[in-house]
């Protein structure tokens, strides 16, 4: 039986009514949130799309979902060995690749820890804008469906992205971000400024019905050209975030029929076709062990990426 | 197809995306440096890990993947299908991960699968897994077998099981086991078919009175004609019996035991005592019932009759008799002397001793199945005797050839039963017991075979199980059956763990002669069983028939009021033979207004039955 001490019991329970006190039941009421949210932005019924029309949207063309996989080797965090995927898949059975591996040790400026978080994410968004960039160019799809929200390209790597982004808006491939997460903050300081710590997504938890979507204009920061809305794919009480061209703004209530439809009712409301590339792009920890042992030396591998804890023997 | 994973000298994997693969097919290992060794498969699995199983993990649902199907992306392309195959003869050293696997051609596997030819062979069924063949299967095996899959007949697809009998010199004798329902008795019809076929002499112990093979099946009309005039049916008490004057005293010995449960010693020498060589049946009973009358009036009651005035002189002469036989024999009890009395009048009672074997002699010489039909007792003191007695014979004429005497020809037969638990059981005594056991030792000296089926391999006497070359093993669900079985054949654990699943008339043959288990399955059978109506049709078709009888008579008087029922009962008895009383009629009656036939008016003065 597993004994937890008195002790730590306390300190749980003491924990749990400080965190009730940051959100108080009074402020909790999904009516009042959406009548607060009504005021801000606006509430849209999305329908599933039937097998036809999803046909006739595509018109033959093939849809393409995009999503990125970095993994290390467990130890010390400046001795570590990072391998990246990213794959774009197409629904007709295209495939296209872009791997790297990164290491801080052969890095020459500092290497604090934060420093080594960003250039893994600026080299994993560019290895995913690279395959999109890609499937938009030979492929010619109707839409690309990336893993996270496009807003991040932006972030981690603008320069590729506007590339990207260029490339879609000139061929005409709508691009769409879905987010699991909704991290942004901006909705609940612009309509409960007193609710401190708040993020957008503990606001809209179990606010939205399923197959409703929330659009608030400003809720992309200016600049980045993009639109922005929460939807609540699944049973899931937890909406997921869609985020687009501004340039293909007209299009976006397709885009989230898209992405709706594509998602089974009982789950955490990802397209099953964004989890089918998820799947495949995955580096899982045998990848990582095996491509370690296979082309690293064995002296090299075991004086510096080998972590102690992989000798515990229960 | 490629191997993959950890690869051992015996057993290795192998994936396709492609092909599903089948239980028990053969694939060929592209290895050169083994000469391209070749294995079964013995497990198959298919996983699609985009659809997995997580208990605690959502379900993907069925309308999504159907969205997806439709925009051209197919799930099930992901399926990915596993197998472990089974080297036929262990490697040296293990096979190469990564080598490429195939479908072999037939002729590289005839040598492994076919040992004879279906003319000198029994063409038992179909091997299974060997479907993938079938264009490359050579003329001489095509089309040998009909096959009966889901109640429908379907021309053989894959490679003929043929077995080789002839190789039963070296390895004698055939076991065939599995429960109820698992397809036994048709594989045991089947063989009999081929013994029939091959013409090898045969004597069937049939307790079931299945064993007929005169209804032929219509959709099989070609392929049975030459079965017609091969068999023989006869029945115990009708058309054969035991020739009493040929029994020794030990014989009759376990004949009294198999007739009524085990004999007392005392009962044993009284035996010993009475019987003389050469006693014919008559002799022996009256011998017996005399002594049982003298002992129950005693010798002074005897006495005082002979002294009695108004004997004949013959009445006079049988008292005399008794006395004598009292005298002779007052040491035996007269419990043990009634019980062999008894007993006696029970075996001839069955007709037992009214004929011989001599048509089952001239059955087998003439090259045909004998078919042996008895109550299941009689027939195991028939078949005691009649066992020992061929046996015999046979065994007589082979010593003589032997030491270069001319005797007279006896053939070579097979002996086959069905439930041979109750002929030769473990742990227990029963009479025909240690002749098949002499014979399962010693048969194939003298050509005597065994055919032996039972349900229950566990209850069979192990000296015999041990002797059974080849085995059928069919469905099996009995954990202690399928245990016993592991440990008398080269089951894997893999193939015992298949046993409660088998499908009827699966089966598998593990055998010295083939040196490895082969899964089959059997062939249809070309005749069919005598009764195969199911009792509870038959129940209500007798029923229905007498109903419409007594409607038909009803119907003249209609409508009846109740206090006329009584003439009506009359006539039911004249016109149906029907004995029914008055309550009776009317229960009757009511029934038929129940299901709707008539119609019963009720009213407070009378009862009327009228037309619906």
């Amino acid at each position: 039986m597993l004994s937890v001490s008195d002790e730590i019991k306390r300190k749980l329970e003491k924990i749990n009514e400080s965190i009730r006190k940051l959100y108080p039941i009074s402020v909790l009421d999904p009516v009042a949130i959406r009548k607060r949210l009504s005021m801000f932005g606006k509430f849209y019924k999305i329908e599933k799309w039937k097998d036809e029309k999803i046909k006739d949207w595509l018109s033959g063309k093939t849809l393409v979902g995009v999503d990125g996989s970095v993994n290390s080797t467990k130890g010390l965090q400046t001795r570590t060995l990072s391998v990246f995927q990213a794959l774009a898949k197409g629904t007709k059975g295209e495939e296209k690749w872009a791997t790297d591996v990164y290491t801080p040790l052969l890095e020459e400026e500092g290497q604090d820890q934060a420093r080594q978080a960003q250039h893994r994410g600026k080299l994993l968004s560019r290895l995913e804008l690279e395959v999109t960039q890609f499937a938009i160019e030979k492929w010619q799809p109707k839409a690309v469906m990336l893993d996270g929200s496009l807003f991040h390209f932006y972030i981690d790597h603008i320069e590729d992205w506007q590339k990207a982004a260029k490339v879609a808006e000139e061929k005409g491939v709508y691009l769409v971000g879905v987010t699991e997460e909704i991290g942004s903050q901006g909705l609940v300081k612009e309509v409960y400024p007193e609710l401190k710590g708040w993020s957008d997504r503990d606001l809209l938890y179990g606010v939205l019905e399923v197959g409703e979507a929330f659009e608030w204009e400003d809720w992309s920061p200016v600049g980045s050209q993009m639109w922005k809305m929460a939807l609540r794919s699944s049973r899931s009480p937890l909406p997921i975030g869609l985020d687009g061209l501004e340039a293909q703004k007209e299009m976006r209530f397709d885009l989230v029929s898209l992405v709706y439809t594509l998602t089974p009712e009982q789950g955490r409301g990802i397209p099953f076709w964004l989890d089918i590339v998820d799947n495949q792009v995955r580096v899982t920890d045998p990848l990582v062990e095996t491509l370690v042992e296979q082309y690293i030396d064995p002296d090299l591998r075991h004086r510096i990426f080998m972590p102690k804890r992989n000798e515990r023997i229960i | 197809m490629q191997v993959i994973g950890v690869t051992t000298q015996q057993e290795v994997h192998i994936v396709s995306r492609t092909r599903k693969f089948h239980i028990n097919e053969i694939l060929v290992i592209e290895d050169p440096s083994l000469q391209d060794p070749k294995g079964e498969v013995v497990e198959t699995l298919a996983y699609n890990r985009l659809i997995p199983m997580g208990l605690d993990k959502s379900l993907v649902d069925h309308q999504i993947l159907e969205t997806l199907k439709n925009i051209g992306y197919d799930i099930e392309s992901d399926e990915i299908n596993v197998a472990k195959l089974r080297l036929f003869e262990e490697a040296p050293y293990p096979v190469r991960t990564g080598c490429r696997v195939r479908l072999p051609r037939f002729e590289e596997v005839r040598k492994l699968l076919v040992k004879t030819t279906p003319q000198e062979g029994m063409v038992l069924g179909e091997i299974r897994g060997t479907e993938s063949m079938a264009s490359s299967i050579s003329p001489d095996l095509k089309d040998q077998v009909a096959m009966l899959e889901q109640g429908k007949y379907r021309p053989q697809k894959g490679i003929p099981f043929l077995f080789d009998i002839k190789t039963m010199q070296q390895y004698p004798h055939v076991g065939i086991f599995g429960g109820s329902g698992s397809g036994k008795s048709f594989g045991l019809r089947v063989m009999l078919e081929e013994l029939m076929k091959l013409r090898i002499p045969t004597i069937v112990f049939d307790p079931h009175f299945e064993m007929d093979f005169r209804d032929h099946v219509p959709e099989l009309k070609d392929r049975c004609e030459k079965l017609q005039n091969r068999s023989l049916i006869v029945q115990i008490g009708r058309d054969v019996g035991i020739s009493f004057h040929e029994l020794s005293t030990r014989d009759i010995e376990n004949l009294l035991r198999a007739a009524g449960g085990n004999l007392t010693d005392a009962m044993v020498s009284a035996v010993q005592e009475l019987h003389k060589r050469r006693d014919s049946y008559t002799s022996f009973s009256d011998r017996v019932s005399n002594l049982v009358k003298a002992q129950e009036e005693g010798a002074n009651g005897l006495r005082r009759r002979l002294e009695g005035s108004d004997l004949t002189p013959r009445e006079a002469e049988q008292i005399n008799e008794l006395l004598a036989l009292l005298k002779e024999y007052n040491s035996l009890p007269a419990a043990s002397v009634r019980g062999i009395h008894w007993r006696l009048n029970r075996l001839e009672k069955a007709g037992l001793f009214q004929h011989d074997i001599r048509s089952i002699e001239q059955g087998l010489e003439l090259g045909k199945l004998v078919v042996v039909q008895g109550s299941s007792w009689v027939l195991q003191v028939f078949a005691t005797y009649v066992i020992g007695s061929l046996y015999r014979k046979r065994r007589e004429y082979k010593d003589q050839k032997l030491n270069g005497e001319e005797g007279r020809f006896f053939p070579p037969f097979v002996i086959v039963t069905d439930e041979a638990h109750n002929f030769a059981p473990k742990g227990v005594d029963s009479p025909a017991k240690s002749t098949l056991r002499e014979i399962a030792q010693e048969g194939r000296k003298y050509g005597v075979f065994l055919f032996l089926a039972t349900q229950r391999p566990t209850l069979l006497d192990e000296t015999i199980t041990a002797q059974l070359n080849t085995k059928f093993v069919f469905r099996t669900v009995r954990g202690t059956d399928i245990q016993t079985l592991r440990e008398e054949t080269d089951l894997t654990p893999e193939e015992a763990k298949r046993l409660p699943y088998l499908r009827s008339g699966d089966t598998f043959v593990s055998s010295a002669a083939f040196g490895r288990t082969v899964f089959i399955r059997i062939r249809a059978a070309y005749t069919r069983s005598p009764h195969v109506e199911n009792p509870f049709d038959e129940l209500e078709q007798v029923a229905a028939e007498r109903n419409d009888k007594v409607l038909a008579v009803i119907e003249k008087h209609l409508p009846v009021f109740e206090t006329d029922l009584l003439s009506l009962i009359g006539e039911i008895r004249r016109e149906c033979g029907l004995d029914w009383d008055l309550s009776r009629f009317k229960q009757e009656l009511d029934r038929l207004s129940e299901s709707g036939q008539i119609v019963k008016h009720e009213t407070p003065f009378v009862t009327r039955y009228d037309r619906k």
